[in-house]
Order: structure tokens, then sequence, then C-alpha cells
């Protein structure tokens, strides 16, 4: 109970009140300039862990999210250039069924479309080379810019690495979601010694000889034929990738727009909430600047004459 | 029956205590603002007659007017007491908290600056090196990041070290007053004690020396007892400090008079500890005999020791275990792969032994020797070591994180954070109770001792009516006087 009450009493109530009050206001006013709820560790420890990991967590899905963008932009390198290498080999098919026709059409006939399975076998050895930034993606990891090597006797070989586990080019979309996003040449093109362009050679020298080949061209289209069902297998394995990243990337997305979320609800302040308590706290303190205004300027004195 | 001039005597009386009790309200008045001022009050006592009457004699006046018998100092040594303790407490949890608030500051988490973002950004530039590692940019960048990851450490390993220099500093600051306030207590026990022997008010110097207990327990925790002498006996945590005339010398160990840490390393600074010496007269050589006080003192300067041998040491140990973590892991892991021309990869983080946080930094300078490859050929664009060590900083097993005890570095500096958060927030609720436990014992110790001016006003008015009426008596006496010697007789 108070029994005596003097002046100084007084005048350290209204200094407590009026700093409560400013210091109330102060932290209302912090929040609703900043934005934020959580602005240091221990206006809530346990809202910082959160927002930490929230925040942690936010770099990380946007970092899934890049990384799934590079590798969509590799897989749908090797989609179209899947398409047109397929669009090559099955001309090249039809020629060697044309040449199978023609045989006894004459030597310059033939000749005729051997010279065009050169130019598709060229034209292949480029789209087998394929680059996408400046790295050749049927050549797995190699340095050297090229996936296949034709050497001076026309022979085609890989020199890619993308049948080696060393040589896999692969993206990081989840914490545990890795895809490969190159294509191990040797599956697109078929291995060294029987891939796609010693066929087209084979092919082109059948055709080539007088008379015809009748066995070898027959043989061609044959191997043509494994070689186109072995691009749309590529084509296939490419595109179930392409899915698996698509989704990677959209969970990544929507993990990152959850974990958006969570860090805005703890460190975001509530824009209402924070106006009504800086209007509390604007009252608090006027009122308490009332009752110092009132309390302090009387005393016995003003009374007596 | 008292001769007739006797009443003149009575009514001087009464003007001579009035008079008093003016002045003494006037102190009060003039004094109402001053900080350890305690209200007095002349206590006035009636005068009678010689109480053992003389053989053979009778007293037969009626009281023979009134006398000063004190002016006392309306405070309460318990009251006194508590006051002292609990602005002893409020200190020690106010040095504390200021000092934490601002390591908070400066540690700036969550943001998009602190070591929390560095971190998570420095994981993925290693991303984007598995992305791009043909090429120098994103190794540049991983190298870019990591310096800033470590500037990130060090910035806040500095903090730390700054704000204990700071306290260094206010705890020889401190330790000189307390010193001092024990000196001028000493002397003012001795003061107050010949001076109350030769009958003089001693009231200012009591207000005096309660003064320097309250600062002595603000500064230490500092406890008053009261001898027989009325002297006070201060002693801190145990150990007297005081001890009637004479002082002791208070000495703090483990820093520097300049506020260096005794054994010259700023990131290891070693505990502080606090002892003094037995008291001697004052103004004598201090004894060379040395008490240590023990651990859990209160006021300022235990808050310091608290922060300083633990809150921030901690700290600090959490930091720099958080730094070598790191190194650890990236460097061990970075020494499992193989750089752009095929080497084995070196060292990515330097630090010294001891003071990983304050010296972290990146050793990497050139972007081919980034280690992202696993692949020894030198003519490989692998860059599966890169993946890995972004792994391993998220606490997956690996090179760096040996299975068994992976640790997840991200989750250390996380805990580290809140665990400081946590102290902050504790120390926040602890102060704001405390201080409203101060005010209020403030308060009543104002009740008791404070000067109410509408109290003086008619203290004086009081004064001012007897004054009026003794006067007054005076001039009826003088009156009664004038009949009795000119108007009788002739």
């Amino acid at each position: 109970m108070i029994t005596r009450v003097t002046q100084r009493m007084l005048t350290n109530q209204s200094l407590n009140s009026v700093e409560n009050g400013l210091t109330g206001m102060a932290k209302a006013q912090e929040q609703l300039t900043t934005g934020k709820r959580l602005n240091r560790p221990s206006d809530s420890p346990t809202d910082t862990t959160v927002a930490l990991r929230a925040r942690a967590g936010v770099a990380q899905q946007t970092q899934f999210q890049r990384n799934a963008q590079d590798g969509i932009s590799w897989l749908s390198t090797i989609d179209s250039t899947i398409q047109g290498a397929t669009d090559q080999v099955r001309r090249a098919y039809t020629l060697a069924v044309q040449g199978a026709n023609t045989a006894s059409n004459g030597a310059s006939a033939s000749s005729a479309l051997a010279d065009e399975v050169d130019q598709i076998k060229k034209s292949l050895v480029d789209f087998a080379n394929t680059q996408y930034l400046g790295r050749p993606i049927f050549g797995g990891t190699t340095t050297s810019g090229a996936a296949f090597t034709m050497d001076s006797t026309g022979k085609v070989t890989y020199t890619g690495n993308g049948n080696t586990p060393a040589g896999q080019v692969n993206r990081r979309v989840g914490v545990d979601s890795v895809v490969r996003v190159d294509s191990d040449g040797t599956k697109v093109f078929g291995s060294d010694g029987s891939n796609v362009f010693d066929h087209l050679t084979a092919l082109s020298t059948a055709l080539r000889q007088v008379p015809a080949d009748s066995a070898g061209i027959e043989q061609s289209i044959s191997d043509l034929q494994a070689d186109m069902d072995r691009l749309s297998a590529a084509a296939a394995d490419e595109g179930a990738r392409m899915n698996q990243i698509n989704q990677a990337s959209n969970v990544a997305s929507a993990t990152q727009l959850a974990l958006q979320k969570t860090q805005s609800d703890v460190e975001d302040v509530d824009i209402a909430q924070a106006t009504i308590e800086m209007q509390t706290q604007t009252n608090a303190y006027q009122a308490a600047l009332m009752a110092v205004s009132k309390t302090s300027q009387r005393s016995l004195l003003d009374f007596l004459s | 029956m008292t001769g007739t001039f006797g009443s003149l005597n009575i009514a001087k009386t009464g003007l001579q205590y009035q008079q008093i009790v003016i002045d003494t309200t006037n102190n009060n008045i003039s004094n109402v603002n001053t900080d350890g001022y305690v209200r007095r009050r002349a206590e006035g006592a009636e005068v009678g007659g010689a109480t053992t009457g003389a053989m053979w004699s009778t007293y037969t006046g009626h009281g023979e007017g009134v006398t000063t018998t004190s002016v006392s100092r309306l405070t309460d040594f318990l009251m006194d007491a508590r006051v002292r303790n609990e602005h002893a407490n409020l200190s020690y949890l106010q040095v504390q908290q200021t000092s934490m608030e601002r390591v908070e500051t400066a540690i700036n988490e969550p943001s998009d600056t602190g070591i929390a973002s560095a971190l998570s950004a420095f994981g993925s530039a290693w991303q984007d090196v598995v992305s791009s590692p043909d090429g120098s940019a994103a190794r540049q960048s991983v190298i870019a990041s990591g310096q800033t990851l470590a500037a990130a450490i060090n910035a806040q390993a500095r903090a730390v070290d700054d704000e204990r220099a700071q306290q260094r500093a206010a705890a020889v600051d401190d330790v000189s007053q307390i010193n001092n306030d024990a000196q001028q207590l000493a002397q003012l026990n001795h003061n107050i004690f010949i001076a109350q022997a030769n009958g003089t008010d001693v009231s200012d110097l009591q207000d005096q020396r309660d003064q320097l207990a309250l600062d002595l327990a603000n500064k230490a925790g500092a406890v008053v007892a009261q001898d027989s002498t009325g002297r006070y006996n201060i002693s801190i945590n145990g150990v007297a400090l005081v001890t009637g005339d004479n002082a002791g010398t208070m000495t703090v160990n483990g820093i520097n008079a300049d506020g260096t840490p005794s054994n010259g390393d700023t990131a290891n600074p070693g505990t502080v500890s606090f002892s003094i010496s037995d008291p001697v007269p004052v103004g004598a050589t201090p004894s060379t005999n040395q008490t240590a006080v023990p651990n859990g003192m209160g006021g300022e300067l235990g808050g310091i020791a608290t922060l300083l041998n633990v809150t921030l040491a901690n700290y600090r140990a959490g930091l720099n275990d958080v730094a070598q973590q790191l190194a650890d892991m990236v460097n061990t892991q970075h020494e499992a792969g193989y750089d752009q021309s095929g080497a084995a990869g070196g060292k990515f983080f330097d630090y010294t032994a001891g003071d990983p946080a304050g010296t972290i930094s990146v050793l990497v300078t050139d972007p081919s020797k980034v280690a992202a490859s696993s692949d020894g050929s030198g003519q490989s664009n692998n860059a599966d070591n890169a993946d890995t060590i972004t792994q391993v900083l998220n606490g997956a097993v690996g090179a760096g994180n040996p299975p068994g005890t992976p640790v997840n570095i991200n989750d250390a500096y996380q805990r580290l954070v809140t665990g400081l958060g946590s102290t902050v927030a504790g120390l926040n609720t602890q102060t704001t109770n405390q201080q409203l436990l101060a005010n209020q014992v403030d308060d009543e110790r104002e009740q008791q001792a404070g000067v109410s001016l509408d109290e003086e006003t008619i203290n004086l008015m009081q004064a001012q009516r007897a004054y009026e009426a003794s006067s007054r008596v005076l001039t009826v006496m003088n009156s009664l006087l004038d009949t009795l010697i000119n108007r009788m007789g002739a």
C-alpha cells in the first residue's frame, strides 16, 4: 500500500510510463517500417530457427530450379538433335531401299544415291557433335569439344566419355534427385565398329559397286532399321528424363513457394495487426503524457495565498 | 511555581525549536531533487522539571518548554539493503543485456547478408560449377562466395572480440571506481564516528556514505553490514572490501591496465577473475595478501565477468567450431577431388588453429585449381565433386563428412544463433522484471525517505503558526510585565 506519495515518486513514475510508452511505440514503429516481425533472433528464438531454415531451403530450391532449367536446355537440345538425326537416317534408309530396287538401273544412278548417302553421313556427324554452351551433348564430360571424330579414311569413332560412369553429366534437381542430362553417344549412334556411320559407309560402298552389291544393300537396310530403332529408343529415354526433370522442377517451385510462405509467416509483419498495435501504443503514450501534464502542475502551494 | 521571567524562557524555547523546524523543512525543500538525500525531521521533546527532585525540594512548574533532541534521518537500514540488493541485480542483468543486444545486432540474422545467407550462396555457387565446370566464371564465383562467407565469419568473430574488448575496458574502469569508493567509504566511516562522538550532525555524511554503498552494490553487488559503532563493513561476494576504517584494494586478474587481455591473445583472452587485498588503513600501502572473489559476483562487474567468461566466450567458441567444421569439411572433400588439370585438389579454406572463426580465409585463388571433378584425367568436365561438396555442406555423408557423426553446417550455425537469441530474450525478460522490482523498492524507499513538497509546506505552515503563537506569548508576557511593573504601586 502506498502510504506516502512524494513529488519525486510521481516524477519517476511519469518518466517510467512515458519511457514505456516510447519503447512500445519504437517497437511498433520498427515492425511497421521494416515490415518484419522478426528483426533479431531474440524477437523469437524459435521463429528464428524456422526463418533460417526456410531461407536456406528457399535458396536450395531456387538452385534446384536453376539446375533443372539448365538440364531442360540440355535435354531439349538432345531432343531436337535426335529428331534431326532420325530424319537423316530415315532418308538414308529410303535411299537404301531405292538402291535395292534400282540396282539394275545402272551404275550412274546408284552412284548418285551413294553421293547423297555420303552427304547424310557428314551431316549426321555434325548432328552427333552438336554442342550446348560449347559442350558436345553426346560426348559426356569430354573437354575435346567433339563426341565423334572422323579419321582420314572416313571412319567415325566415339571420342567422348559418356559411356563411362565419370562421363555422365548430371544435374541435381532435388535433395535426393539427380538426373542425367546428356546422352551416351554410343547409345544414340551405336558402338564403334557398328555405328550408324559405319552402316552408312557400308551402304555407300555397296551402292558404288558395279554391279551393285545387293546383299550389302540388304544388310544396310536392316542395319539402318536397327539404327532408327536405337535412335527412337534414345529419344524415348531422353523424353522420360525430360519428364522427370520437369516434375522435379515443379516440385522445387512448389516447395520454394511453401518455404517462402513459411518464411513470410514467421518473419513478416501482419500490417493490419501492426497498424492497430501502433495506434494502441500511440494512445498509451499520449495517455502517459497527459497524465504527466496533469499531475506535475499541481501542488499545495497553488492553493495557498 | 516558576519565576515571572521563566515564562519568557518557555516562549524562547518555542521560538528556537520552530526556527529549527523551519530550517529543517527549508533544507528538505532545497534537496527535494538531490540524489540520495534522505528527508530529515527535527525531533522535539518537552522540557520538564528535574525528574529526580533534590532532597527537600519539590518542582512546582508545569513544563519548561521544548527542546530539539535531534534531527533524525528518516531512513531504514533494511530498506536501504533491499534497494542495494535489487539495484545490484538490475545492474548485473542490464550490463549483460545491453552488451548482448549489441552482439545480436552485429550478428545480423535472419537477413540476406549474414553467415546463413553466405552459406546458402556458397552451396549454390558449387552447384553452378556443376552446371558449367568448363570456363572459369563459375569457378571464380565459387572462390568469391567462399571469400564472402569467410569474411562474414571473420566479421562476426571480430564483433564478438570488439565487444569483449569493450567489456574488459569497462571492468578495469569499474574496478578503479570500486577502489576509489572503498577508500572514500572507509574515510567516511571514520569521519562519521568521530563527528558523532563530537555531537555534530552527520546526516549529510551518512547520505554520502549510503550513496557510495549503493554505487558499490551497483558495481559489484556489495553487501553492507553495520557494526556496533555504526560503521559500514562492505563485502563483495563474501570477501571483505571495507572493514571499519580500513579499505582493501580490488584487482582484476586476466586483464591489463589498458584493457588488453593478460595473455595478449584477443581471440582467446582466458578467464577473468577478481581478488581483494586485505583492508588496510586509508592511504596506507595496500596489503599483498590477496583473497580471490569466488565466482557468482553480482552487480555490473559480475555481469561483465559472466559475459567475458561464459556468454561471449561460449558464443565465440561455438563460432570457432562452426568455422573449423566448415573449413575441415570443405577441405577434405576438396582434397578428394581433382582440379581442371587433373591434379588432386588442395585445401580450399585456410585458418589458424586456435582461432578458426577469426582467421578463416580462402586459400584457392586460381579458378582452375577448384577441384570440382571426380575424374583425375584432366580431360574431363566432370563436376561430381562440386555436387558432393554441396551435399556434404547440407549434412550428407561424404569424404568431408565421415559417417558416424555427420555434421550439417547450416544446422550447427542455426543452433548457435538460436541459442544466442534465447539468451538475449531471457535477459530481456529478466531485465524488464528486475526493472519493475527495482522501481518498486525505489518507490518504497521514496515513500519513506523522499521529500514531499505538500508535506513540507504543511510543516512550514505549522512551524510558522507555532512561531507566531510563541511570539504572541512574548507580547502577552511583555504586556503582563508592563502592567506589573508600570501600572502597579505609586
